[in-house]
């Protein structure tokens, strides 16, 4: 037996107390830990995305610009379609390097081979600047017909098959996570492909009717000449066609520059709110839950318990539950982290990519020794004040 | 000081010791120069009615609170002079307490309550103080409960459980305060009478605090506690 001993005992007996005080560090900690993924996973969801992005404009119909964030950011399907010869047309116009349409078909609910749904777009490979980059050259080389290209959610591996309106299709490669819906749970198909769909989709009965033509394009990407004027050939491209829209890529994620700042600046806030809320909750606890056993703390010391003895123990028995609390805290902010990725993202507006498995560690480590050090600190005063005591005094006390 | 000059050594000397306690209604002199001297392995009984300063006394002597005044001696060593860790050490290792309340730890078995004062004090290794602890279990008659926490036994059984655990370090001195008030008669008896076993088998001294005028009697020495004052009485004439 020992003092260690002693507190895992009082925790044990004093059950009450000791859920309520973990369950408090629960939740700080899992603020905390959740706050610090958020804020690190933007950061690493926009340099990715920056990365990533090939494309300076994005040309849509009039009807989708509204909901081309929800496109991008939760790769949630928009079936407005435009002709597509004008990206031949637009091929031309100077000022424009590389131009290549794209085809949203559905986004499914797919159990077969994604954690949530899977969206279906159709791509041109031999025009695309977009998607290929990230493949390595040997796939690049042999995109059949039949072959897709998965995005990070995608649970079949390469060399798997999917299985798309009565069509099987191979997967040759898969794309790295982005944090970006729209690249992550995306089925790349060749576009030629998907047209033959649509038209057979309307001779099979049996097959759902893509309502597709052929030519018909959701979106078109464009990359721009260097130190060319983007508002100059948005200008030009609305004037000529005033159905459609452009966009800025860049732009689909919101204020990028500024809003990661801001972001980090209300976290730093809420981690301080969470540190100085949690310092006072457990020095009041503590102070309450020591009051609650003076007597016995009187009692350690006339058995000849030292005061490092009875300081030592409440430290532990503090200590203890801090560990406790930090360790369903992690838990439960893993699985938040998981439920509730979607929402992030679109609530932030901003792509989010967790951060890699040893930052998350790192994380961890960062908040519980955090909440750790507050915890302890707070847990110090009162314990100090009971160890300092005559032991006559504690002992006369009755809780 | 020449403490004694008789055969016996001098376990306990208090020399005009005084305790007043600063309350918010003002002071309370609680023990009023009194002087004792306890010999080694005699039994002393204080009596006095309630609020007189027994609790106080026995407190003082077991280092528990400090004086106002007055000077406490315990085996030649002055209290006064012990800083916390040899205060500590000095109650561990000389004295037994056997409290007016209950006063195990309640998140501890029986087991665990009488071993306690000896982990505390980390001196022995762990088998002997199981072996002591078992033993001394056995001795105050509450075999079979060694896994019990103490809300699971009697008041009677909690003070049992309370003795064995003053004995765990073989203490010089024992200070029972009033150890059998909430006893029934017939236990209180057989607690006394344990209590005197021990002071016969074991040479411990022991000063006890109690109510029961006819086994107060039963020590060498009888005193009498009257608002702080302390008189020893000739248990003759009671
Ligand atoms: N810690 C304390 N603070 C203030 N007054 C006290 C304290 N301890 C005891 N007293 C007072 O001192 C007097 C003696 O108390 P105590 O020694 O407990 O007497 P007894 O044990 O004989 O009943 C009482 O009036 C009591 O109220
Ligand atoms: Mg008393």
């Amino acid at each position: 037996m020992n003092l260690f001993f002693l507190a895992w005992r009082n925790i044990r007996y004093y059950q009450q107390v000791s859920l309520a005080i973990s369950m408090g560090v629960t939740i700080a900690i899992a603020l905390l830990f959740l706050g610090l993924m958020v804020s690190w996973g933007v950061e690493r969801g926009l340099e990715t995305y920056r990365a990533r992005l090939g494309a300076d404009l994005l040309v849509a119909p009039r009807e989708v610009k509204g909901n081309m964030e929800s496109i991008f950011l939760l790769g949630k399907s928009e079936k407005q379609y435009f002709n597509g010869k004008i990206v031949d047309e637009l091929r031309s116009l100077k000022g424009i390097k590389r131009i290549s349409p794209q085809v949203f078909l559905e986004s499914v609910a797919a159990s077969c081979c994604s954690a949530g749904y899977v969206f279906i777009i159709g791509y041109d490979p031999k025009t695309d600047f977009t998607l290929l980059p990230w493949i390595s050259l040997r796939e690049r080389g042999k995109i059949g017909k039949d072959d897709a290209v998965v995005g990070a959610n995608i649970i079949q591996p390469v060399g798997f098959f999917l299985r798309f309106y009565g069509h099987r299709f191979k997967i040759v490669a898969q794309l790295d996570r982005t944090g970006v819906g729209f690249y992550d749970n995306a089925v790349y198909l060749p576009i030629e492909t998907v047209y033959k769909m649509a038209q057979e989709s309307k001779v099979k009965p049996e097959i759902y009717d893509l309502n597709l033509k052929r030519g018909w394009i959701s979106t078109a990407f464009i990359e721009l000449e260097k130190g060319v004027n983007a508002q100059e050939i948005e200008g030009k491209i609305k004037r000529r066609y005033p159905n459609l829209e452009t966009v800025k890529a860049i732009g689909l994620v919101k204020k990028v520059k500024e809003e990661l700042p801001r972001l980090q600046r209300y976290f730093f806030i809420f981690i301080s709110f969470v540190s100085v809320a949690l310092f006072f909750l457990i020095t009041i606890v503590f102070y309450l839950f020591n009051q609650m056993r003076r007597r016995e703390h009187g009692l350690l010391r006339a058995l000849g318990g030292r005061k490092m003895d009875l300081l030592t123990l409440v430290l532990l028995e503090g200590s203890l539950l801090i560990l406790f609390g930090s360790f369903a805290g992690i838990i439960l902010a893993l699985t938040i982290k998981h439920l509730f990725y979607r929402w992030v993202i679109f609530t932030l507006k901003m792509p989010l990519l967790y951060p890699s498995l040893s930052l998350q560690l790192l994380g961890m480590m960062i908040s519980t020794t955090l909440i750790l050090v507050i915890g302890l600190v707070g847990a110090f005063y009162p314990a100090y004040l009971i160890a300092n005591e005559e032991p006559y005094e504690s002992i006369r006390f009755s809780g | 000081m020449k403490v004694s000059d008789s055969a016996a050594k001098t376990l306990v000397w208090a020399e005009n010791l005084s305790k007043v306690y600063e309350t918010p209604f003002g002071k309370i002199e609680a023990v009023k120069k009194v002087n004792l001297e306890v010999k080694k392995g005699e039994f002393v009984s204080i009596i006095g009615p309630t609020g007189s300063g027994k609790t106080t006394l026995l407190n003082l002597i077991g280092g528990l609170t400090v004086p106002t005044e007055g000077l406490i001696f315990i085996d030649g060593c002055y209290l006064g002079g012990l800083g916390d860790e040899e205060i500590s050490r000095f109650r561990g290792e000389k004295i037994g307490f056997i409290f007016q309340f209950a006063s195990l730890i309640p998140s501890l078995t029986v087991l665990e309550n009488v071993c306690l004062p000896s982990f505390l004090l980390r001196k022995r290794s762990k088998e002997a103080i199981l072996t002591r602890a078992k033993m001394l279990i056995e001795r105050v008659g509450l075999s079979g409960n060694e896994a019990s926490l103490p809300f699971c036994l009697s008041g009677g059984e909690q003070r049992l459980a309370a003795i064995a655990r003053s004995l765990i370090n073989q203490p010089e001195l024992i200070l029972a305060d009033e150890p059998t008030g909430d006893l029934d008669e017939e236990t209180e008896v057989k607690v006394i009478d344990l209590l005197h076993q021990l002071n016969y088998e074991e040479k411990i001294t022991f000063i006890l605090v109690t109510h029961n005028l006819k086994l107060a009697a039963r020590g060498n020495h009888l005193f009498e506690m009257r608002e702080g004052k302390l008189t020893e009485r000739d248990k003759g004439n009671l």
